[in-house]
């Protein structure tokens, strides 16, 4: 990376202010806040959040963002991931408000601001529950008069439950994939609520001739979300790596200070060697997120791929060895590490898994 | 899925069609959700299969058992989990009841074996404290001899079911020795004793299963004591003998593999289910070797023992594979579950939200199961200590 770029080094200094903040203001009461909320996290902390300017980072100036990219964001994640923000940084900063910007519709912008000041959050609900991680989509708009209306089911999807616009896909009469607008008191719509694995919340969301307000323009959007999804799954990765660094270091503190057999844990080769494998996995993830914001287009897909395949392994396996080598205390809810081995196996699994991201890489491979 | 001991296939064939024929729905329906039952449902269930001369069938005819081999109980035990009977608490009839049975006074075993039997009476286990986990010689708890008591003061850790638990056995310290495995002693305390208190540990599945244990000036009867003063590693060292006949749990790992099944067949990836899907079959297909290589490695084991060898390290395999099978069949219920957001329990609905309650399912069941089974290689000696016992007995090292 050119360390002379404007742009990556306004990431670095994003990413540090992100991690101090997270330091010094994002504690255990944060963290663990959200609990006591049906949406999973608490509004006002998510308001505080919003005050530090993360979730107008991907979204232009002129927009009132800050006009970055992925790598600024990706340094917002890591973050995140670092202290298990439990806000929606992710699905408002990384995924509605800069596919919100690039619409580039009235529409869209009219509420981009909101967003971005933390007023009001909206979240992009598109796989649907016959899908699994394929990301095409059956759920259609139909036209009633000036009015549209949305029918169709889309899966558990992570900050929904939250959300003051539901921000949903569907296919018109021509088969073109827009985007629309459906507020969650409207009739036809029934969110089922799930507290997910890491104490968030998850609703799957069914829609009944639901009205809607469309926010795409008449072009079909599909590589636009395509897009936005490939995004979502890298910010996710940046997220884990977060998590990871901090559970390695963490780790190894452990080790240097519990005792047994008369001696500190980090006396036993087997522990020793163990901790080294969880710091290359956490090494490797480093190289294939840096890899894709280096990588440009069309490449960035694959790299994309590339490195959330690694990342679900790679966070599998320090989640895992970060309980194994705490022993008991590894596995208690009051500990943090239980905790950011739930956070992890989140980012494993969002936007697609291993399989997924193995196979989108072999299909994205191009030809000889 | 094939079945390695023949010989014992009609046995297992009527234990699970006993489980089907009676164990309570309800009971049944908390098991395939993951919902941990209460106290009361596991005696209800102890209790039909004592009904029916199964419940403590391992123990000798002459203490009230029905004198299976360890390769019959093995069948039984795995049967059971099977067919989705919820898992006997070890606590009373596998642990204690055989230490009773070898090292008891009469009075002990007047005192203790028939509430064990007839599921009146909750056990837990004593043995880990904050010093003392995998090295648990460093085990602090002071039984000081007062009289025709034991006064105990300090602290258990980990202890499974204290919340439930009338009675607890303990491995204490009766004396300052050169090494510290001297000066241990086995006693059983009465868990309503002045001066315990317990406190529970939530773990990461969110459930309450282990708690921490405080004893302060608890008094004890010198007539709890098991066998001498002193006698406290010998005792564990047999109880760890019978506790390593059933650490592999084929039965249940047969059952969570059928689940992890159903689910993937009933989940859909891109519009065909996922069960069809290349990669997730063929990981599918590895659990599944796994399991049958576990079930044939431990049948070979225990045919070994009925033929009178005597188990030593190769439990410590059994308990290294049979802890990774658990955790790898879970592993995969859990990728079932990512494609469900990893949703782990229905959240009670909010005042006035224009939503519907939702139900628990089978694949947060294994998403639970999952979290719990990260457990399963750290108790009951973790598998880095397991390495280190076959390395030691094995090869001397
Ligand atoms: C769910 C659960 C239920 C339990 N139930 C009970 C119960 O009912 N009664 C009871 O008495 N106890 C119970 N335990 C305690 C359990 O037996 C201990 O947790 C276990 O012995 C490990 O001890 P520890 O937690 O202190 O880990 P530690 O001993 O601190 O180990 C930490 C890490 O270091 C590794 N390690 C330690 N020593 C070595 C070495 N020499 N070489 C290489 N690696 C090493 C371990 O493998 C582990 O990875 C339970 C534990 C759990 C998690």
């Amino acid at each position: 990376m050119d360390i002379t770029d404007e742009t990556s080094s306004d990431a670095a200094l994003l990413r540090e202010h992100a991690l101090r903040w997270v330091e010094q203001a994002y504690d255990d009461l944060h963290e663990l806040s959200g609990r006591a909320h049906p949406q999973g996290f608490d509004p006002d902390i998510a308001r505080e959040v919003a005050a530090q300017g993360f979730l107008g980072v991907m979204v232009p100036e002129a927009k009132g963002g800050t006009g970055g990219g992925l790598a600024e964001m990706a340094g917002i994640m890591e973050a995140v991931g670092r202290g298990i923000v439990a806000e929606p940084v992710l699905s408002v900063g990384g995924i509605a408000a800069p596919l919100l910007a690039r619409l580039e519709t009235p529409e869209a912008d009219a509420f981009l601001a909101q967003l971005v000041a933390g007023e009001s959050t909206a979240v992009l609900a598109h796989y649907e529950s016959a899908r699994g991680f394929d990301r095409s989509v059956t759920t259609g708009a139909r036209q009633d008069g000036a009015d549209v209306r949305l029918s169709g089911e889309k899966a558990n999807t992570l900050d929904l439950a939250g959300a003051d616009t539901l921000l949903v896909t569907g296919l018109d009469a021509n088969g073109r994939l827009g985007l629309y607008r459906i507020d969650p008191a409207a009739e036809g719509v029934t969110l089922k609520i799930y507290r997910t694995v890491d104490g968030r919340t998850t609703a799957s969301l069914t829609l009944a001739d639901a009205s809607a307000e469309r926010l795409s323009g008449s072009d079909d959007i599909a590589a636009l979300v395509d897009e936005t999804l490939d995004a979502a799954a890298f910010l996710v990765c940046a997220e884990a790596l977060g998590a990871m660094r901090y559970l390695v270091d963490v780790t190894a503190d452990y080790l240097k200070t519990r005792k047994q057999f008369g001696q500190t844990l980090d006396r036993f080769q087997v522990l020793q060697h163990r901790i080294v494998s969880m710091l290359l996995a956490t090494e490797e993830t480093a190289g294939v997120v840096e890899a894709v914001i280096d990588a440009k287009q069309p490449r960035r897909a694959r790299a994309i791929a590339l490195c959330k395949t690694v990342t679900a392994r790679s966070a599998r396996y320090v989640a895992q060895q970060s309980v194994q080598l705490h022993g008991g205390i590894g596995v208690t809810d009051e500990l943090k590490i239980s905790r950011y081995f739930k956070r992890l196996m989140m980012c494993e699994s969002l936007f697609g898994d291993e399989d997924y991201y193995t196979a989108r890489y072999e299909a994205l491979r191009p030809p000889a | 899925m094939d079945y390695p001991l023949p010989e014992l296939s009609a046995f297992r064939l009527d234990v699970i069609r006993f489980v089907e024929a009676n164990l309570p729905a309800d009971i049944a329906e908390k098991v395939r959700l993951n919902i941990e039952p209460e106290k009361s449902d596991l005696y209800r269930w102890e209790q039909i299969l004592n009904g029916h001369g199964w419940f403590c069938g391992h123990w000798p005819v002459h203490a009230g058992g029905a004198g299976w081999s360890p390769l019959k109980r093995y069948v039984f035990e795995q049967a059971m989990a099977e067919a989705g009977a919820p898992p006997l608490q070890p606590f009373g009839q596998a642990y204690v009841g055989p230490v009773i049975i070898e090292y008891g006074t009469d009075a002990q075993k007047q005192r203790f074996l028939p509430k064990i039997i007839d599921s009146t009476e909750f056990w837990c286990q004593g043995y880990s404290e904050p010093s003392a986990g995998s090295d648990l010689a460093g085990l602090k708890l002071r039984a000081e001899r007062k009289g025709d008591h034991y006064v105990l003061n300090g602290q258990k850790l980990w202890t499974s079911y204290a919340h439930w638990a009338d009675m607890i056995f303990l491995l204490v310290r009766t004396s300052q020795e050169d090494r510290p495995q001297k000066g241990v002693s086995f006693i059983l305390a009465d868990m309503h004793t002045p001066g315990i208190t317990i406190r529970p540990i939530i773990t990461l599945d969110m459930k309450h299963h282990v708690n921490e244990v405080f004893f302060d000036n608890v008094e004890v009867p010198v007539e709890n004591l098991v066998g001498d003063e002193g006698d406290g590693w010998k005792i564990a060292k047999f109880l760890l003998a019978t506790e390593r006949l059933i650490v592999a749990e084929t039965g249940k790992a047969r059952r969570l593999l059928s689940q992890v099944r159903t689910v993937a067949e009933n989940t859909l990836e891109a519009g065909k289910p996922l069960f069809e899907q290349s990669a997730f079959r063929r990981a599918f297909t590895e659990a599944e070797v796994q399991l049958q290589t576990l079930e044939a490695f431990c049948a070979r084991q225990l045919k070994g023992v009925a033929q009178g060898k005597v188990l030593g390290f190769e439990a410590s395999l059994m308990k290294i594979r049979g802890s990774e099978l658990l955790q790898s069949i879970t592993e995969l219920g859990s990728r079932v579950a990512a494609r469900k957001g990893l949703a782990l329990s229905p959240e009670p609905l909010p005042e006035g939200s224009n939503g519907e309650q939702a139900e628990p399912t089978e694949a947060s069941a294994l998403l639970s199961e999952y979290l719990f089974q990260r457990a399963a290689t750290i108790y009951g000696g973790s598998n880095e200590i397991q390495h280190n016992i076959v390395s030691k007995a094995r090869f001397g090292f």
